[in-house]
């Protein structure tokens, strides 16, 4: 379902908000239960329903303070900026009273294009670019008709203007907060219009980050900042070998380090549950394992590159054809052939993977940086054995993306899952710098073979690119519509799509299936 | 026990006197705003102050951190007043954000030497702390800015 499937008496649901105040809201059941916010983890308190819900885009409090509740994953981008800025111009809101918080998972805040819940593809702002400025017009809408309302005029007499409404005649103002209370008992109008882009006071203006102070002074929180009671940190000792299993593990010498708490077998490899991250590293030293390498054993770099370049002198599946490039090649004047290559590429954020897992018989909740809530959430009922509502994700701050953090396995949440159930104890899963290097999930190693030929007159007539690489959408969810007749269209993206209007020109695919994931 | 001086306050911490300074005080002492990125010494994250000098904490030994001013990001100013906080907040010099605590406390110190640092000093100054949103541009605009604010009377 896609957001703009949500009924809109739905979309349009208001209500009190906890202390008082105006909530302007989707309307979400099943997150009415309990939330934990996720400013503040460890200090965790549950909530009534038809409270404090996070079911929402705006919450304006009595105090004035406006919360933009964000349903993307702030990594570097400015969503946390850019979003509150498209609300705040159409709710007429005092930037300075603009504060932020992190959606929690529901389907509500799905992508309004791709119907999950996700950050990627460069896709927030323009994805957003209505519905967050409805959701601030709706509001403000609201918030004139309650002062209209308590003044006793027409709310078209009405204006609002840094977060008041005032009332020019008699020269009245009100607050939004002083109005918030009232404005919530309110019917949500029907018609929201929207600004015409000239009268923009905020969009299109250079606009201070909102995040800015807190990455100054050490109080951002990123997911590796994330401490929860009886929380237990844990570095796994994974395969030398992707796909590779324990034969037999010696875990004496490692449980023999202070601080080392357990060490167990998990489908990711060997887990070492310590207090901390350093003795939980110096007891991952300490493991004695012996590996069986599985059916990647025989990989290396000097043979998968042997093995593309002797593919590329072939004809792939054809992803696109003009014209008859063999024959323009054929009676070309001149032609040229290259091959370039690129290595497989670490996504190497500065913050390494992490995430923080409380198990529990009946809800799991996770805290991490991620930028594939809707997908991470399926996966980790699926590995807790629980229903995907019970169980809540809290996005953090990330110290980078690049998509790493958008893995359709949800690699590092699956394992995180894992070990919480084999530890029976919070857990906080660090992957240190060189299990990220050495990790997998990259950038798929390439190999292309591009042929051109020019006339007489040194004009492009011919050109033909075969691509040599892995599929990162092959045996994802993504896989139905991202692949077609065999082609994955992002291993062609960008050639395929080719602007040069050459007459002749091919561009066809070799898809490798290799044990490296990607 | 080791006593720890970290901001100005004596802290106990019951470790290992070989655990780095890094994991001792984002655990034990819960300042999380210096941040872990390689554990080698090599991208700068962990940068803090020990008297006054930029170290990275991943590879510093807590127990040859004991006795001495610890200077973490978290002390650097009590209200974001330090000179760079001010020209990084007005340059908006952060993205994701993880590498800009370790980058203002090599800032800080590369300040406190040469209060009025050429291109080349401050590329120098900064060459051990890597950004993966690449805002170094901005870092060093913003350092000239610190300077500049810092020579108005704005340090403390």
């Amino acid at each position: 379902m896609s957001a703009t499937n949500i009924k809109r008496r739905d979309f349009l649901k208001t209500g009190a908000a906890v202390g008082g105040g105006l909530l302007i809201s989707l309307y979400l059941p099943e997150f009415a239960k309990a939330r934990v916010t996720a400013s503040s983890p460890g200090k965790s308190k549950f909530v009534e329903p038809a409270t404090f819900a996070p079911n929402a885009f705006i919450r304006i409090a009595t105090d004035d303070t406006i919360t933009v509740i964000i349903n993307k994953s702030e990594m570097g981008q400015g969503v946390y900026t850019s979003l509150p800025m498209l609300i705040a111009e159409e709710l007429e809101a005092d930037w300075n009273k603009i504060k932020v918080e992190s959606a929690p998972v529901d389907q509500a805040y799905a992508h309004p294009v791709f119907g999950i819940q996700m950050t990627g593809g460069s896709t927030s702002t323009a994805s957003e670019w209505e519905r967050f400025r409805k959701a601030g017009a709706t509001a403000r809408i609201m918030l004139i008709a309650a002062a209209a309302q308590n003044w006793k005029v027409g709310p078209q007499s009405l204006r609002a203007e840094n977060g008041n409404v005032i009332h020019a005649p008699s020269g009245r103002r009100a607050s939004f907060g002083s109005l918030a209370n009232l404005a919530a008992t309110l019917t949500p109008p029907k018609d929201v219009p929207l600004k015409d882009p000239k009268d923009f006071k905020l969009i299109g203006k250079p606009t201070r980050r909102l995040d800015t102070p807190a990455k100054l002074n050490g109080s951002a929180q990123f997911g590796l900042d994330v401490q929860i009671p009886g929380m237990m940190t844990v570095v796994i000792l994974r395969p030398p070998v992707f796909g590779g299993k324990v034969l037999s593990l010696n875990a004496e010498k490692a449980k023999a380090v202070a601080g080392v708490k357990d060490v167990l077998q998990v489908p990711a490899g060997v887990a070492v549950i310590a207090t901390g991250f350093w003795p939980a590293k110096l007891g991952r030293e300490q493991l004695e394992v012996k590996w069986d390498d599985g059916p990647n054993a025989g990989l290396s770099t000097a043979g998968m590159r042997q093995q593309y370049a002797t593919l590329a002198k072939t004809q792939g599946l054809v992803a696109r054809k003009v014209g008859d490039p063999a024959g323009a090649l054929a009676g070309a004047a001149k032609t040229i052939t290259a091959e370039y290559e690129v290595p497989y590429l670490a996504h190497a954020m500065m913050e390494p993977l992490n995430c923080v897992v409380d198990l529990r018989a009946d809800r799991c909740e996770i805290w991490t940086g991620t930028q594939f809530q809707t997908v991470d959430r399926m996966a980790a009922a699926t590995t807790a054995g629980l229903k995907p509502e019970q169980v809540q994700i809290h996005t953090t701050l990330l110290g980078g993306g690049f998509g790493r953090r958008a893995n359709p396995a949800s690699d590092f949440v699956i394992e995180a899952v894992q070990v919480a159930k084999a530890a029976k104890v919070p857990v906080k899963v660090v992957w240190t710098r060189e299990d990220d290097i050495r990790g997998g999930w990259y950038r798929p190693m390439w190999y292309d073979r591009l042929r051109g030929g020019v006339d007489a007159n040194g004009n492009p007539i011919a050109w033909t690119h075969t691509i040599v690489g892995q599929s990162i959408l092959q045996g994802t969810m993504f896989e139905q519509f991202g692949i077609k007749n065999g082609i994955d269209g992002s291993s062609v993206e960008g050639a395929a799509d080719l602007l040069y209007g050459i007459a002749n020109l091919q561009v066809d695919l070799h898809t490798p299936k290799i044990g490296v994931p990607v | 026990m080791i006593t720890l001086k970290v901001n100005g306050k004596q802290l106990n911490a019951d470790v290992d006197p070989a655990t780095p300074l890094l994991w001792v005080l984002r655990e034990t002492l819960g300042l999380t705003g210096t941040k872990y990125g390689c554990g080698m010494a090599l991208c700068g994250a962990c940068t803090v102050h020990l008297d006054g000098e930029a170290i990275r904490s991943c590879v510093k030994r807590v127990s040859d951190a004991a006795g001495k001013e610890i200077t973490t990001i978290e002390g650097l100013s009590p209200d974001l007043g330090h000179p760079l906080q001010k020209a990084w907040m007005e340059i908006d010099v952060p993205q994701c954000g993880y590498c800009q605590s370790g980058q203002l406390m090599s800032a800080a110190a590369l300040l406190a030497e040469n209060s009025n640092p050429s291109d080349t000093d401050i590329d120098e100054g900064m060459a051990g702390n890597i950004c993966r949103c690449g805002t170094y541009p901005r870092i060093r605009r913003a350092i000239h800015r610190a300077a500049e604010i810092k020579a108005q009377g704005g340090a403390r």
